[in-house]
């Protein structure tokens, strides 16, 4: 453990500057949880919902499950190249699911309101309802839905929170996905793939999915509070774990010690496995190098 | 010994009225949910356009009321009440094409208004949201309703006369009828898709 740190500290000046295209710097994590934010406890949110635990906890005795760490040598300094999906991976897939359909009514599909930004799909659609719309006027609702798209990024709405983490170049290349995932035709030949410094990556998956149920900052909860359902605030997570149980905990699932006489138990947090291991390391490093905020 | 000329005006008023205007019931069948049923344009009669603003609400993801009557020269409030942005447009009022419009987009709380001018049918849409639809029905006289889920219809307050009674429901052809009201009416329209 002590050896990747050293590691880290030897990286760290490059992390962060790595190549990438990116028009906004990258910045500490600040203020309460959104779910902290709506006053909605996490076990009635779809996030809470998801029953995407990990492993459950070993029965005394018995070996606990093994898992072999696979991170890439020297991943802190790599720039990652990003495709639209995984910029809805790393930012949308953890409420939105992998569909884009979301969990409705708390989490609203991505599809309809994206497929509204097509000026063809807006014709063929009035076209089989029998009202013949023009070219000018699907373009004009095009437009405007287009236009919601981009409000609903940036400034969010009631329970969805803005994503000002994601430059103009990152929501270029998430809106190509969506029109592929919303099933436009022609989108596929219009993806745009991106370069992006790991620091990004690990602020956008902080933020834009860590930061749904875990505060920024805070006490770090006993195990008695953690079963009685507190959630460990962001800024103590790298105190209380390390890198390899980190990535473990995120990408495959781990044990936590909970209740009055701590035991193992599997937790509530869902596994987020389809984000890889330097992903998820990647996350790590960024809350290590840019601590979370008040 | 004013306010007894004035109960007696009323009085008499009343009586008068209820002499003079009946109202006109029956059942809309052969079609399932709401109709709108209405007394068609009257020859040499116009109408003050009304003062109340009805409200077509989205809400759910859905258009609600799904069917709203109005008389012609009301203006309509369009809200949205849903977390998401919501569009409203229509192509056609009454199947011309030239009234079509976009009302525009916008988010939760705001509302946006349209007066409408011409009778007809207008099928209304949301760009966003391409499930979601709901029908205004812009009708020439004051003596209108909406029926219940079963098809039954009231049209309260009509004076006598003779009239051309239409029904219309989503996805039919109108059909009309002619009545005369002494008192209360019915008529009764079988419509099929």
């Amino acid at each position: 453990m002590k050896q990747l740190l050293v590691i880290f500290a030897l990286l760290s000046p490059l992390f962060g500057q790595t190549g990438g295209n990116r028009d906004i710097p990258v910045t500490a994590v600040k203020g309460e949880s959104w779910i902290n934010h709506l006053h909605k406890k996490f076990s009635e949110t779809s996030m809470g919902k998801t029953w995407r635990l990990g492993p459950a906890a070993p029965t005394p005795g018995e070996e606990s499950t093994r898992w072999q760490q696979s991170l890439s040598p020297g991943f802190a300094a790599r720039t990652m190249t990003l495709h639209g999906s995984d910029v809805y991976r790393l930012n949308c897939r953890g409420c939105h699911q992998e569909s884009g359909h979301g969990a409705p009514p708390e989490i609203n599909s991505v599809i309809d309101p994206v497929r509204a930004t097509s000026v063809e799909v807006i014709m063929a659609r009035m076209k089989k309802a029998g009202m013949n719309m023009s070219r000018a006027n699907a373009t004009l609702l095009a437009k405007q839905s287009n236009t919601a798209l981009l409000d609903r990024f940036h400034k969010g709405g009631q329970d969805m929170p803005p994503f000002p983490q994601l430059s103009e170049t990152e929501i270029r290349s998430l809106l190509a996905y969506l029109k592929q995932l919303a099933g436009i035709p022609g989108a596929e030949k219009e993806q745009v793939a991106i370069t992006q410094p790991p620091s990004s990556v690990g602020e956008q998956i902080v933020k834009s999915t860590c930061h749904i149920c875990h505060d920024a900052v805070g006490p770090n909860p006993n195990p008695q509070q953690i079963q009685e359902g507190a959630i460990p605030p962001l800024n103590t997570l790298t105190k209380r774990t390390s890198l390899p149980e980190f990535v473990r905990k995120v990408t495959a699932g781990a044990t936590i010690n909970m209740g009055a006489a701590p035991m193992p138990y599997r937790g509530r947090m869902p596994v987020f496995d389809y984000l890889s291991e330097d992903e998820a390391a990647n996350a790590y490093l960024y809350l290590t190098l840019y601590p979370p905020q008040e | 010994m004013k306010r007894n000329v004035l109960i007696l005006i009323t009085v008499v008023a009343g009586f008068s009225l209820a002499a003079s205007a009946g109202t006109i019931s029956g059942q809309v069948s052969g079609v399932a949910g709401q109709s709108v049923v209405y007394v068609d344009t009257i020859a040499g009669k116009t109408f003050p356009a009304p003062t109340q603003r009805p409200v077509i609400d989205q809400k759910g993801l859905v258009f609600q009321p799904h069917v709203t009557a109005v008389q012609v020269g009301t203006t309509v409030d369009f809200l949205n009440s849903d977390s998401v942005a919501h569009n409203v447009f229509w192509t056609s009022i009454g199947g011309n094409k030239k009234l079509g419009h976009n009302l525009g987009t916008w988010p939760k709380g705001e509302k946006k208004s349209f007066k409408f001018d011409t009778p007809g049918a207008v099928p209304i849409l949301c760009n966003v949201h391409p499930e979601m639809s709901a029908y205004l029905v812009v009708v020439p006289t004051p003596y209108f309703a909406t029926s219940d889920q079963a098809g039954n219809y009231k049209i309260e307050n009509v004076p006598d006369g003779s009239y051309t009674v239409t029904a219309w429901h989503e996805g039919t052809k109108n059909q009309s009828k002619p009545l005369t009201v002494s008192g209360d009416g019915k008529v009764d329209f079988t419509l099929s898709k």
